[in-house]
């Protein structure tokens, strides 16, 4: 239990994750990236200033897919997307220093090893991404990048939605669950993304809660009749 | 930071406190402003909230975004999830146990998340701040299940009103028997998720009222108001709700009679040839070197199991089975408060709403107090009752994209819509004593300092597994009456260990064969031993356990400082 540390430090050690971290080059999107550059913003603002990402797990090319799937996910519309929030960089150090992202906010934790769990991630990161490549070669004839934006749509919709499920894409289906999970929550801990939420925590003073406006309705009625 | 020049010259104290904690703090503030010479022993390091505390830093700003780092403890110690914890705003060995070992006996899963920097847990506690009440302290005589507390409501009231003029609690007056009332600073601000819910309970008659909560909705006693930052959980930059580290460290240093020792794990409590506490043994945690100390009193507030963990740990020819155990409860008795969410869903009334700051004062603004076996005990198939705390609207992560479909624009969208309309509740249900449920000393295994280590024997009993399964269908009801949809709720019930809500191990009582210590919190057995924590509560009820910490700790240390005065304990 709690008291494991030396041993599981030991482990550590010999997996080798505390180097991946060592060596890591810092992010071009994220904000402690900019630290050394005077604390600037974050998401973006400092961009360039420490030079493009250099992924430390996925290749060049799948580096690029999880980039595109990821902004297919939380695109750009009327709020910044996934891209300009630097998701890819986000999971590929996550995988990189194999952190789990649960499955669910509401289940338990992970009783073993979160590393063990970090590095079953990682083979399930290489086996989804080949997986939707496969399957594209399969049903279009390209590679998922060289598809259609309907393609690429019409794949992650049967993957999405559940009544386009179909039998066949089971592996597929817990891939864009991880997937998800990962872009989700890459983009909601951004500056970006939580602008884009509009998070009230982003403002540290308040003189006190504003609390609530409705008073004089407290089943908030009108508003339901309203939307 | 004070230290302890003539420790090396065996200079005696008037008193030693164990562990600077709520129970701690408060012992050592009182002892020294009382004018005794004490020696407060912490078994971690200082507290820099400077550098230990989330000082107003964004999810954005952590190396891993709040998941914190792989390589401490396996990525386990802030996958918990309670916050009251470690996280990656406060994570590591610095202030969070990570060496001293514990065991689980086979078939329990006890959680023990010990805060070993000054001030302890209570650094980043939840602030719920109930009074206990005669329904409480008499629960065994109403309901005939566990002891009555050698304390009646009447009796500690007045150090319920001190506590609380000193830590500075927000509530309102409720007039409920349940739930005492107190004194009060103006109530937190209630959101629209607040009227929704408390109709709805209204509607399926359930209070849904005012938590009493330790944060300063106005200045009070020199410390700030509140800025409702929300970083609570990760320590206060200002000191607006009561810490040890705002409060009563900085009190006690005050009054210069305090010697403060960090990294002192104690190991034991010394006796004398009387078997009267004599000192205390530590081991310094820089040079694993043992160290003792000694003075007339000694007071342990090791938090609770750790404290029953010292004095299993003390065994001399006087006390062959633990120190004071005469009675043989020492370790027994322990009790928790089951902790899960028992639903989890939204109110369409506020779907598309802008977001609100709904979880600035990250704190229980309002709860359901018990309400079941008021009028009549047996009214329900289990005893007594728990309380549920509701949650939810605009929070740091949008954890409901869980419950949504889809991706691309409409589902961001969605995630956006129904951000201000999720809610959700935490029981927390009070388990009854039981022969299964207690601590002892692992005979097999030692930490890292060579200490004979701590072992937990516990399971939930089927009271509170039944007020579990009950909360559930509340749940199911309550979101009923607000015309609102209950998503999922927790299969199971949150590891025990979860809520840091331990009590019991040296239990209070008068009869000296069945209790540890007396209704002093003074051990039967050795009377210059005192205890200023949980341990000595004898029973768990609905309610949370700092508030009535400090006022036990205050009662108690009212009590040793009449005892200096009237002789029994002799000045160095």
């Amino acid at each position: 239990m709690a008291g494991q540390t030396i041993a599981r430090r030991e482990i550590v050690r010999l997996l080798g994750i505390a180097s991946v971290a060592a060596t890591f080059p810092g992010f071009r999107q994220w904000a402690f990236a900019d630290e050394a550059a005077g604390g600037v913003a974050a998401g973006g603002a400092g961009a360039g200033a420490v030079g493009a990402y250099q992924p430390l797990f996925f290749s060049a090319e799948h580096y690029r897919l999880v980039d595109a799937l990821a902004e297919l996910i939380l695109p750009e519309d009327d709020t910044a997307g996934a891209r300009k929030a630097g998701v890819a960089e986000f999971i590929d150090f996550m995988v990189a220093n194999r952190v789990p992202i649960s499955g669910s906010g509401h289940s338990e934790p992970p009783r073993d090893s979160a590393m063990k769990m970090g590095s079953e991630l990682q083979a399930q990161w290489i086996e989804g991404l080949q997986w939707l490549n496969a399957r594209c070669q399969n049903d279009y004839g390209h590679a998922f990048l060289d598809c259609s934006a309907q393609q690429q749509n019409e794949l992650l919709s049967a993957l999405a939605y559940k009544e386009k499920f179909t039998k066949g894409t089971e592996a597929g289906r817990e891939f864009f669950h991880l997937l998800r999970d990962y872009t989700v929550t890459g983009y909601y801990t951004s500056r970006v993304g939580l602008e884009a939420l509009g998070w009230p925590g982003l403002r540290s003073h308040w003189d006190k809660p504003p609390g609530c406006p409705h008073t004089d309705d407290p089943e908030h009625l009108h508003l339901q009749r309203a939307s | 930071m004070s230290s302890a020049p003539a420790i090396g010259k065996a200079r005696v104290f008037d008193a030693i406190v164990v562990g600077t904690g709520a129970g701690g703090g408060t012992a050592m503030k009182m002892l020294c402003e009382a004018g005794l010479k004490v020696l407060a022993l912490n078994s971690g390091p200082r507290t820099q909230p400077a550098t230990d505390y989330r000082m107003h830093r964004q999810v954005y700003d952590l190396k891993y975004r709040g998941y914190g780092d792989p390589t401490i403890l396996a990525g386990r110690a802030h996958q918990e999830h309670y916050t009251v914890e470690e996280s990656e705003y406060n994570e590591g060995p610095r202030l969070w146990e990570h060496d001293v070992a514990y065991t689980n006996s086979p078939g329990t899963d006890w959680y023990w998340k010990r805060c070993k920097g000054t001030g302890g847990k209570a650094n980043f506690w939840g602030r719920s701040s109930c009074r206990y009440g005669d329904i409480d302290f008499k629960a065994a005589s109403i309901d005939g299940a566990g002891v009555d507390w050698p304390v009646d409501y009447a009796e500690i009231a007045p150090w319920f009103s001190k506590a609380e003029r000193y830590m500075g609690v927000a509530s309102t007056v409720q007039n409920r028997p349940s739930n005492p009332d107190g004194e009060y600073l103006p109530p937190m601000t209630w959101r629209c998720y607040d009227y929704i819910v408390q109709k709805a309970a209204e509607k399926i008659g359930i209070p849904y009222l005012p938590d009493r909560c330790a944060q300063l909705t106005v200045a009070h006693n020199g410390h700030p108001a509140c800025h409702y930052c929300g970083n609570c959980s990760q320590g206060c930059d200002a000191g607006s709700f009561f810490s040890p580290t705002w409060y009563t460290i900085p009190d006690a240093e005050k009054s210069e009679n305090l010697s403060l020792v960090t990294d002192a794990l104690v190991r034991s409590v010394l006796v004398d040839e009387h078997g009267h506490a004599k000192g205390v043994a530590y081991v310094d945690r820089n040079s694993h070197r043992e160290v003792e100390v000694y003075a007339k009193v000694v007071v342990l507030a090791a938090s609770c199991v750790e404290t029953a963990h010292i004095m299993l740990n003390s065994r001399s020819t006087h006390w062959p089975t633990g120190l004071a155990n005469s009675s043989g409860q020492l370790g027994k008795n322990l009790c928790d408060h089951l902790y899960g969410s028992p639903g989890y869903g939204f109110l369409p009334q506020l779907l598309g709403q802008p977001p609100a700051p709904d979880n600035i004062a990250n704190s229980t603004v309002a709860w359901i107090p018990r309400w079941t076996n008021l009028a009549n005990p047996h009214a329900e198939k289990f005893l007594r009752g728990y309380g549920l705390y509701i949650g939810g609207g605009c929070d740091e992560f949008p954890w409901h994209h869980f419950q949504l479909q889809g991706f691309g624009s409409s589902f961001k969208r969605d995630i956006k819509r129904y951000y201000p309309a999720t809610v959700g509740a935490l029981i927390q249900a009070p388990t009854l004593p039981s022969p299964h449920n207690y601590i002892d000393i692992d005979p097999a295994k030692r930490d890292i300092f060579g200490i004979p280590q701590l072992r937990f024997h516990f399971q939930w009993g089927p009271n509170e597994l039944m007020m579990w399964e009950h909360s559930k269908q509340v749940m199911v009801e309550l979101f009923k009456s607000a015309g609102g949809e209950m998503w999922t709720c927790d299969t199971d019930p949150n590891r025990p260990g979860t809520s840091l809500h331990e009590t019991g191990v040296c239990r209070m009582g008068s009869d000296p064969k069945t209790s540890v210590t007396n209704k002093w919190a003074q051990t039967h057995d050795v009377p210059n031993l005192y205890i200023c924590d949980a341990s000595v509560f004898p029973g768990n009820n609905d309610k949370t356990t700092t508030m009535p910490i400090i006022a036990f700790a205050m009662r108690t240390c009212d009590y040793i400082i009449g005892n200096f005065k009237n002789g029994v304990h002799r000045r160095v």
